[in-house]
C-alpha cells in the first residue's frame, strides 16, 4: 500500500488534515479505530463559542468542513455576544452528536482520494534524510501492513498514553470505552521527541427522563439561526432548548468533603488541566467565596436520551458524583447515564513543530491537535486543516500555508503553539488576537478564500459566494458616497430615533450614527436591498470599525516588519554574543522563524531582539560584501 | 548607524569637572591602541580588571600626563567590548591631548552616546538602563546624578510598571466581559472603568510633568528629618504631615527605620522622611540598620531639616552642609521670656543656639517652633519652601536631564489611547472598541520595557474570576 498522506486518527483534527489533501488530488489514507467514531466528540456537545466560532469560519473559508458539518447537524444555533460589536459576535450551536458524526464521516466516505483505514497505528517507519536528519516513510498498523507514505498527519488526540481517573480507579484508555494507545509514545520518544503530559475531564451524563426541566430556565435558540458555512444559505429546522441550572453551598460542602478522594487533589494526577474549564473541584477551592455555580443542561442529541452537564467536569468517584448531582435543585431524582473523568494524555510540547506543523525532527511528519497541547474541536480541526494543506503542499511543491497573527485567529493559533510554553491545554479566546477588530466572522471570506483558492480549496459554492460577495461590497462602496435627501433623513431620523443632523447626508455618514442600521439605510437607498443580507452587515461593520481598523495599522505594520525579518534556520543562538542566557537557551529550542515570532516568545527580552536585529544586520553586511 | 567596528575614543567623565578624567578606549583595537601610547606595561598582555600605572606619550614620544590604565576584556566591560580607561588629570588640556594622541593610533572619536549604544547594542543594558546611563553622563549636579542612578536602578520602570500593571487588570476586566459570557458574571461597571482609566492617565500626567520639570520632580524633593534622639522629629514629622503616621513616644530611639510622607507644599512635591536619631547604639545591629539608613536618607535627601531640642542641645552635633533648615523645637517648654524673644526673631533663635555652641550657617533659616503646640510651625513650612525653591533654581541652572524624547512620546501616545477610551467609556462604546483602546495604551508603556501582553491578561482573568462553563 502506499500513499501521498497517511492520518492517523479520524477526530476533528483527522478529518480535515484528511479531506485537505485528498480534495488537492493526492492520494490520501485516514486510519482510524472504529468506522463509527469519525468526528466524535467525547466532550460537550456543542461547536463554536468566543474565539471558536471565529476559528470555524475561518476554516470554512479556507475550504475546510467543519461549519458545513455543523450547519447539517446542528440542533440550537446561537449568535453569542450579539450585545457587544460585532467583531466578537461568535456562532455557536448544539450539536447533535451522533448526527454529527454520520455526516462526517459521509463526507469522507464519498470524498474522491480517500480511504478510511479501520487500523491503529503502531509505528512510524524513517529513513535517513539526504543532507542529514530523518524523514517519514511508512507507517506501521496494528494488523502488521505497512503503508508507505512521504508525508504523516499525527493526530492522536488523547489517545497517547491516555489514562483515566474517576475516584481511586484508573483506566488505560483515550476515552470512555476506547483503548489507549502507548506504542506510538515509544515512537516519538525513540525519534528524539520530548513528551509532556497535560489533563483535561468530562462531567456525567444524565438520563433525560430523570431531570425535572421545569425547575431549570430555558435557553431557546436564536430565531433565525444563524449558519456558520459562507455557502449555507439558510437553516431550516426546528431548534431544541437547554437549561440553566446552579450549585448551591451544600454542593459545595459536600464537595469539600470529598476532596480527599479528587484524583486533583490527593496528587493521583500529574497532568496540568486547564483554567478556564476548570473541575468542580476546583472552582470550589480555587473560589470559595461563591455560593453559586452556573451549570448548563444540553442534550447530547435531538433523539438522545443523554444531558450533558456542562460546568460539572469531575474527577470524583462514582458515589459522590451521585450525591453532588442530587443536591442540586431540579436534579433530586436525576440518573446518572455516564459518569465524568479525567483524562491525562502525553503531548508534544512546544518548539519541536515549525508554523506548518510539520515536526522539526522528523521530514513529513506533521502534528494536529491535542498532541501539540490544544483542547476543543476547533483548535483541533484548524491545526489539521493547517497540518493537511501543509503535508500536500509539500508533495505538490506549493508554498507552505502559514497565517500571520494580523489576518486570522488561525495564524494567531498556531504562532501561539510555536512558540508558547504550556502549562495546561490551550484554548482559543477572542482576546488572544490583537487585530481582533479585524478578525471579524463577517470578513472571513475576504480575508482567507485567496488561500483557499491558492490549494485548490475553493470549490463550487464557495468561489460563486466569493464573487458574489465581492461584487456586491465593491458596488455597495460606492454608494457610501450617495446623498440621501433632508427629507429621507429626516424620516429616518424619526424611524429609529437616533440624532442626526439635518440636511442631506451620505450613506456613509448615516451609518456612522449610533443607532441607524444599514438596513434603514436600504431603505431610502433602494439599490443597497439587491445586497445579500450578510455583505450589507459586512458593510455596516466595516463603517463601523474603519477608524479604529486605521489607529490599529500602525501596530499591525510594525508587527508586519518584524515578521518579515527571517532569522536564518542555521543561526546559532548561544554563539550570539550578549543574548541572555535564558533567550538563547529558548531561542535555540524554539528556533523561531521570524524575528516577530521571536519577539512573542516568554523569556526573551527588548534587549535580546535588538541584539538579534543587530546581528541579522551583521549578517546581511558580510552576505552582500560576499557577493561583489 | 555608525559602524560598530571602529575602535573608538572619548572622554568618559563630564567634561570640566572633577580632578580627574577618565578617557575610555573601546573596540576590537583598543588595547593595541593604547598599548602604542602607554609606557609602564604591555597593555596587550594585561587581564581584564587590571589597572597600569605609567604614562602617556604624545606622537613625538614626549610625556603629555602621568596615568592609571585599566584594561576591561569583552565581554566584561561597559560597552561589552575591549576597552582601555585612562585615568588622568582633569584638565581639558591634558585631556585633549590623550584623546587626539589615541586617534592618531588610529581610534574615532566617538559620537556623543555611543559607548551607551554600544553597551545596549551588545546587551549589557535594556534600553531603559542606556537612557539612564546617558542622562547619569548629563548629569552635572549631585542631585540629578542621584535622580539617574533611580533610574538605573529601575525606579522609573517600576513606576511605569505600576501604571501599566493597573492598566492590564483593567483591561482583563473588560477582556473577560468579551470572553466569558457566558459565565453570568459582571466583570466591569462603566462608571468603575472611567474611573481606573482616569487613574492611569492621572499617573501618566505625573510622569510626563516630570519629564517637562525635570528629573528632580520625578520622585519630588527629598526632605529628610535629622537631629539627635528624642529632639522631637517624630512629632514634628507628624505635625507636618498631620497624621499620625509616625509612632511617636517619649522614649529616645523609637523611630527605627525610615518612614517618608509625600506631601505637597507651595505647589512643590516633597518626600518627608522621618530618621531614627543619630547616637552610640551599642552595637544593637537592627538599630545600627535603622541609624545606617539615616544617615543615608540624609545624604540623598536635597533638603535636610536639622532638628534640634531647645530645652537640651547635648547630643546636637553641628549642621551639616546641605542643612538649609534648622528647627528650634520644643519652645514651649522655655520660660515665656525665652520662648517669645526666639519666635519673634530668627536672629534671637541663632543667638540663642550659638550661645549653646551650635554654629549654623549663615544660608540656613532658623526657626523655632513646638511641635507639641504647632506654634512656629507655619513658618518653618514657608522657609522650607523658599529653601526648595531656591534650590530647584540653582539645579534647573545646571541643565538637568529630562526623561528622554521616547519615554515622553511613549507616554503621550498612551495618554492619547487613555483620552480616546474616556471617550469611548463616555459614548458606551462596546467592550471591543474599549479593549483596543486599553490594549493601545498597554502596548506603549509596554514598548518603554519591551513587555508582551495576552498571557498576562489571561492570567489575570483566570486568576480573579471561576471562568469555566
Amino acid at each position: 500500500m502506499q500513499y501521498d498522506v497517511v492520518v492517523v486518527g479520524a477526530g476533528h483534527a483527522g478529518c480535515e488534515a484528511a479531506l485537505a489533501p485528498a480534495r488537492m488530488g493526492l492520494r490520501t489514507a485516514v486510519l482510524t479505530l472504529r468506522r463509527d467514531r469519525i468526528a466524535y466528540m467525547p466532550c460537550n456537545p456543542a461547536i463554536g463559542g468566543l474565539g471558536k466560532g471565529h476559528l470555524v469560519r475561518e476554516i470554512d473559508a479556507l475550504g475546510g468542513q467543519m461549519a458545513r458539518a455543523i450547519d447539517a447537524a446542528g440542533i440550537q444555533f446561537r449568535m453569542l455576544n450579539r450585545s457587544k460589536g460585532p467583531a466578537v459576535w461568535s456562532p455557536r450551536a448544539q450539536a447533535d452528536k451522533a448526527l454529527y458524526s454520520r455526516v462526517m464521516r459521509q463526507v469522507l466516505e464519498q470524498q474522491e482520494n480517500l480511504d478510511i483505514v479501520e487500523a491503529s497505528a503502531t509505528d512510524l517507519i524513517v529513513e535517513p534524510r539526504p543532507g542529514g536528519g530523518q524523514r517519514v516513510c511508512a507507517v506501521r498498523t496494528s494488523d502488521g501492513a505497512e503503508i508507505a507514505t512521504r508525508a504523516v498527519v499525527l493526530t492522536t488526540g488523547t489517545f497517547l498514553r491516555g489514562l483515566m481517573h474517576m475516584g481511586r480507579d484508573q483506566l488505560r484508555g483515550g476515552r470512555s470505552g476506547e483503548p489507549a494507545t502507548a506504542a506510538l509514545s515509544d515512537t516519538l520518544r525513540r525519534l528524539g521527541f520530548e513528551l509532556g503530559r497535560l489533563k483535561t475531564g468530562t462531567p456525567p451524563r444524565l438520563l433525560r427522563d430523570s431531570i425535572a426541566f421545569e425547575r431549570f430556565d430555558e435557553q431557546p435558540g436564536d430565531d433565525p439561526p444563524r449558519p456558520f458555512s459562507h455557502t449555507t444559505e439558510k437553516l431550516e429546522i426546528e431548534q431544541v432548548s437547554c437549561w440553566l441550572a446552579e450549585t448551591t453551598p451544600e454542593v459545595h460542602a459536600l464537595i469539600r468533603d470529598n476532596l480527599h478522594r479528587a484524583p486533583m487533589y490527593n496528587g493521583q494526577i500529574g497532568g496540568t488541566g486547564p483554567r478556564y474549564c476548570p473541575s468542580i473541584e476546583d472552582k470550589v477551592v480555587r473560589f470559595a467565596e461563591r455560593e453559586r455555580h452556573h451549570l448548563f443542561l444540553e442534550p447530547e442529541g435531538r433523539t438522545s436520551p443523554e444531558i450533558y452537564v456542562n460546568g460539572l467536569s469531575t474527577s470524583l468517584p462514582r458515589d459522590v458524583q451521585r450525591d453532588v448531582v442530587r443536591r442540586i435543585p431540579g436534579l433530586e431524582e436525576a440518573v446518572i447515564a455516564r459518569y465524568g473523568y479525567a483524562v491525562e494524555y502525553d503531548f508534544v510540547p512546544s518548539g519541536q513543530v515549525c508554523d506548518t506543523l510539520e515536526t522539526r525532527l522528523v521530514e513529513g511528519l506533521f502534528l494536529a491537535g491535542q498532541i501539540n497541547g490544544t483542547s476543543g474541536y476547533e483548535e483541533a480541526a484548524a491545526q489539521g486543516l493547517v497540518a493537511g494543506i501543509n503535508a500536500a503542499a509539500r508533495r505538490l511543491d506549493l508554498p507552505p500555508l502559514v497565517l500571520q497573527r494580523a489576518e486570522a485567529y488561525v495564524g494567531v493559533l498556531v504562532d501561539d503553539l510555536v512558540r508558547l510554553t504550556l502549562e495546561e491545554p490551550y484554548r482559543m479566546f477572542t482576546s488572544r488576537a490583537e487585530f481582533r477588530l479585524s478578525l471579524r466572522i463577517d470578513n472571513a471570506d475576504d480575508r482567507l478564500m485567496p488561500y483557499a483558492e491558492r490549494y485548490g480549496l475553493l470549490r463550487g459554492e464557495m468561489r460563486r459566494v466569493r464573487d458574489r460577495n465581492r461584487k456586491q461590497l465593491a458596488r455597495l462602496q460606492e454608494l457610501l458616497r450617495v446623498r440621501v435627501g433632508a427629507a429621507d433623513v429626516a424620516a429616518l431620523a424619526k424611524r429609529t430615533g437616533a440624532s442626526v443632523a439635518s440636511g442631506p447626508l451620505p450613506v456613509d455618514k448615516l451609518l456612522r450614527t449610533p443607532g441607524i442600521r444599514a438596513r434603514h439605510v436600504s431603505t431610502v437607498v433602494p439599490e443597497m436591498r439587491q445586497a445579500h443580507p450578510e455583505v450589507l452587515r459586512k458593510l455596516e461593520v466595516q463603517v463601523r470599525y474603519s477608524g479604529y481598523i486605521r489607529r490599529q495599522e500602525r501596530q499591525v505594520e510594525a508587527a508586519r516588519r518584524l515578521e518579515e525579518r527571517r532569522l536564518p534556520h542555521d543561526i546559532r543562538y548561544p554563539e550570539i554574543f550578549g543574548l541572555s542566557t535564558e533567550a538563547a537557551q529558548k531561542l535555540e529550542r524554539m528556533r523561531p522563524r521570524t524575528l516577530g515570532q521571536a519577539s512573542r516568545i516568554d523569556g526573551v527580552r527588548a534587549a535580546d531582539v535588538s541584539l538579534l536585529l543587530v546581528h541579522l544586520e551583521r549578517h546581511r553586511r558580510s552576505q552582500t560584501r560576499a557577493v561583489p | 548607524m555608525s559602524d560598530t567596528k571602529d575602535t573608538i575614543v572619548a572622554l568618559a567623565t563630564p567634561a570640566g569637572s572633577g580632578g580627574l578624567a577618565i578617557v575610555r578606549v573601546s573596540g576590537t583595537e583598543a588595547l593595541s591602541i593604547a598599548s602604542r601610547l602607554f609606557r609602564g606595561a604591555r597593555l596587550t598582555a594585561s587581564e581584564s580588571h587590571r589597572a597600569h600605572h605609567g604614562w602617556i606619550l604624545d606622537a613625538d614620544g614626549r610625556d603629555v600626563d602621568e596615568v592609571l590604565a585599566l584594561v576591561l576584556r569583552a565581554p566584561r566591560s561597559y560597552t561589552g567590548e575591549d576597552t582601555v580607561e585612562i585615568s588622568c588629570h582633569g584638565s581639558p588640556h591634558v585631556v585633549d591631548e590623550i584623546v587626539a594622541a589615541t586617534v592618531q593610533a588610529g581610534a574615532r572619536l566617538a559620537e556623543p552616546g555611543e559607548f551607551t549604544r554600544r553597551a545596549f547594542l551588545n546587551g549589557k543594558l535594556d534600553l531603559c538602563q542606556a537612557e539612564a546611563v546617558a542622562d547619569l553622563i548629563a548629569a552635572h549636579t549631585r542631585a540629578s546624578h542621584r535622580a539617574a542612578l533611580e533610574q538605573l536602578r529601575g525606579r522609573l520602570s517600576d513606576r511605569l510598571r505600576d501604571v501599566r500593571d493597573a492598566l492590564v487588570a483593567l483591561l482583563a476586566d473588560v477582556e473577560a466581559s468579551i470572553d466569558f459570557v457566558e459565565e453570568g458574571i459582571e466583570f466591569f461597571g462603566r462608571d468603575v472603568a472611567r474611573r481606573r482609566g482616569m487613574e492611569a492617565s492621572e499617573h501618566i500626567d505625573a510622569l510626563l510633568a516630570t519629564a517637562d520639570e525635570g528629573v528632580l520632580l520625578r520622585s519630588g524633593i527629598r526632605v529628610s528629618l535629622a537631629g539627635a534622639p528624642n529632639v522631637g522629629k517624630s512629632s514634628l514629622f507628624n505635625r507636618i504631615v498631620q497624621s499620625p503616621r509616625s509612632i511617636v513616644t517619649e522614649h529616645a530611639g523609637t523611630t527605627r527605620d525610615v518612614v517618608g510622607e509625600t506631601l505637597r507644599l507651595g505647589g512643590i512635591l516633597m518626600a518627608l522622611e522621618d530618621t531614627a536619631g543619630l547616637r552610640d547604639v551599642g552595637g544593637d545591629p537592627i538599630e545600627e540598620i535603622g541609624i545606617e539608613r539615616s544617615r543615608q536618607s540624609h545624604r540623598d535627601a536635597d533638603l535636610v531639616i536639622h532638628v534640634i531640642d531647645a530645652t537640651s542641645f547635648g547630643a546636637s552635633a553641628g549642621v551639616g552642609g546641605n542643612g538649609r533648615v534648622v528647627a528650634l523645637n520644643k519652645v514651649d517648654l522655655l520660660v515665656d521670656e525665652m520662648r517669645e524673644r526666639v519666635m519673634e526673631s530668627e536672629d534671637a533663635a541663632r543667638t540663642f543656639l550659638a550661645a549653646g555652641g551650635i554654629e549654623v550657617p549663615d544660608a540656613a533659616a532658623v526657626c523655632a517652633v513646638s511641635a507639641a503646640t504647632g506654634a512656629g510651625v507655619d513658618a518653618l513650612l514657608d522657609a522650607l519652601v523658599r529653601a526648595v525653591q531656591t534650590s530647584r533654581l540653582t539645579l534647573q541652572q545646571d541643565a538637568l536631564v529630562a526623561i528622554n524624547q521616547r519615554h515622553r512620546e511613549a507616554l503621550v501616545r498612551a495618554q492619547s489611547a487613555l483620552d480616546q477610551f474616556a471617550c469611548d467609556v463616555e459614548h458606551e462604546e462596546p467592550p471591543e472598541i474599549l479593549a483596543a483602546d486599553l490594549r493601545g495604551a498597554v502596548v506603549t508603556l509596554g514598548e518603554i520595557s519591551g513587555e508582551a501582553v495576552t498571557e498576562e491578561i489571561l492570567d489575570s482573568i483566570f486568576s480573579r474570576f471561576c471562568i469555566g462553563k
